[in-house]
């Protein structure tokens, strides 16, 4: 596995400006393996985040908790060079994103965006002007993480399922390794995926082909707005399935209600820190309020991605959603640390 | 014989000079399609006009495409292709190599008005090459066969 995460933080270094890639890519193994982002900040340190929180990355390229003389400091020309490499050069084919605050790169890496917003006279955004930082996260394949998801809920049939998580504990690394069995026929049957690939982190498709491995049996529906995504695969795709990452908008529940009326199935990722998040998220209740969403899966994060914390049934959350707007506290289906018991 | 040939050399290199910027042109042309439809990254819309038979004759997008390939940053693998260019004049040269680094820098809307400033330069490029070539096409071949048989005339 390290080789292959090594090669996967190597790929994820490759558009920074040359002489900050040459120190990162001398980094020791063990800091590649452990590191998730790499946070590029104008003449400010270049601090990498992983298992052991956030780092100090050196000249030499060793790490500390503490700054030290030889830490890196970030050019503002390293950064925009870097942000130029990014985008290929071609800015005007990631305007969208970067107007929504990120970039993905090769690999489906993604890189947000902090700068300064240009604003036209509605207020929208049309522009991020004096790029400011730049948080590289780094896509890792975790192959075999959705196993037990795979063998407990999809063995026969295709199901519903909501995968939740705080940030960076691996929903869409889950996703695209669930992806990849379902429409695969590994350890389920071979069923037809639709993927929802918004910020083209799931199937990272380049041209028109993924270079992540989302599996055979699969149509990817790459940067669509999640909306408009859903409303069309139903409409001329016919899936079995459609696999969805970060849901989070009111139109983008609407969709989904609108297409389970369809019987098709969702597998959709959303963010949710702990159990009471996830409760009292009104996105959250729409969607098992639509009663075709069978499960969620509550992820760990704590610097454990794609660790399943706990599985919870439909009935017992909107169980737990109602008592509360009645105002009963203090059930013992949730305990002190938030996990409803059977 | 040689200064018959001489004067078909000059006439083709001002034929290909007019065609090589009358597909510049052409390119350009395209190039605002792109931005505005396709929002093909730089690297693809290379690739794609390398490979078209109509732009044949911008031998510099191969170039550029596999310096690009071999991990070059875009505009420096432009610069490189068109420096490399011998039709083009140091003057093409300068605004070709201006533009190479001000592609993909900004919005299509943006990226759409500048290549129209630059249709404009090549423009004004391709009537001068073009008279040129009407100019001067014929009456160097012309004097290529005149001086050629001259010379043969004076040596017998």
């Amino acid at each position: 596995m390290s080789q292959n995460e090594n090669n996967v933080f190597n790929k994820a270094v490759w558009p920074i400006s040359l002489n900050l890639k040459r120190k990162l890519l001398n980094c020791d193994e063990l800091i590649k393996n452990d590191t998730y982002e790499i946070r590029l900040r104008a003449n400010r340190p270049v601090i990498l985040f992983g298992a052991k929180g956030s780092l100090f990355f050196s000249s030499d390229s060793t790490v500390s908790n503490t700054l030290r003389n030889n830490t890196y400091i970030c050019s503002g020309e390293e950064l925009t060079e870097t942000f130029n490499r990014m985008c290929g050069y071609s800015i005007h084919a990631h305007q969208t994103s970067i107007n929504n605050g990120f970039v993905t790169m090769r690999g489906g890496h993604r890189a947000g965006i902090a700068g300064t917003a240009v604003l036209d006279s509605k207020g929208e955004i049309i522009n991020i002007r004096d790029i400011s930082s730049l948080n590289i996260r780094i896509a890792r394949e975790s192959d075999g993480c959705s196993s037990q998801l795979v063998k407990t809920f999809f063995k026969d049939k295709a199901r519903s399922l909501i995968i939740a998580g705080p940030p960076s504990s691996g929903k869409t690394t889950m996703l695209k390794d669930l992806a990849k069995k379902l429409s695969s026929a590994d350890g389920c049957k071979c069923f037809k995926l639709a993927i929802i690939d918004e910020r083209e982190e799931l199937a990272a498709v380049e041209g028109a082909i993924p270079n992540n491995n989302v599996g055979l049996n699969c149509d990817i529906l790459n940067s669509y707005p999640k909306e408009k995504a859903v409303l069309t695969a139903v409409r001329t795709l016919s899936p079995e399935i459609i696999v969805c990452d970060e849901i989070g908008s009111d139109s983008e529940v609407n969709a989904i209600k609108h297409a389970v009326n369809t019987g098709v199935r969702f597998v959709v990722s959303i963010h949710a820190s702990d159990f009471d998040e996830l409760v009292s998220r009104p996105q959250v209740e729409s969607l098992l309020r639509t009663y075709s969403f069978d499960n969620v899966v509550m992820l760990a994060g704590d610097g454990q991605p794609c660790k399943i914390k706990e599985i919870y049934e439909v009935g017992d959350l909107l169980d737990e959603i109602n008592r509360r707007r009645s105002g009963i506290y203090g059930n013992d289906l949730v305990g002190s640390d938030g996990i409803v018991s059977s | 014989m040689a200064m018959t040939l001489s004067g078909v050399t000059v006439s083709s290199h001002l034929k290909k000079r007019k065609e090589l910027l009358e597909a510049v042109l052409a390119f350009l042309g395209s190039l605002k399609i792109e931005f505005r439809y396709s929002a093909l990254p730089l690297e693809r819309i290379a690739e794609k006009y390398a490979k078209e038979e109509n732009y044949r004759s911008l031998s510099f997008l191969s170039q550029c495409l596999s310096e690009i390939q071999d991990g070059a940053d875009f505009p420096f693998a432009w610069k490189r292709a068109v420096e490399n260019e011998r039709l083009f004049s140091p003057s093409e040269k300068a605004k070709l190599s201006q533009l190479g680094s001000l592609l993909g820098t900004s919005d299509a809307q943006q990226q759409v008005n500048m290549l129209c400033i630059y249709e404009e330069y090549f423009r004004t490029y391709y009537e001068n090459s073009s008279e040129t070539y009407n100019k001067f096409s014929k009456p160097a071949i012309f004097t290529g066969i005149f001086m050629g048989l001259s010379l043969f005339v004076l040596f017998i």
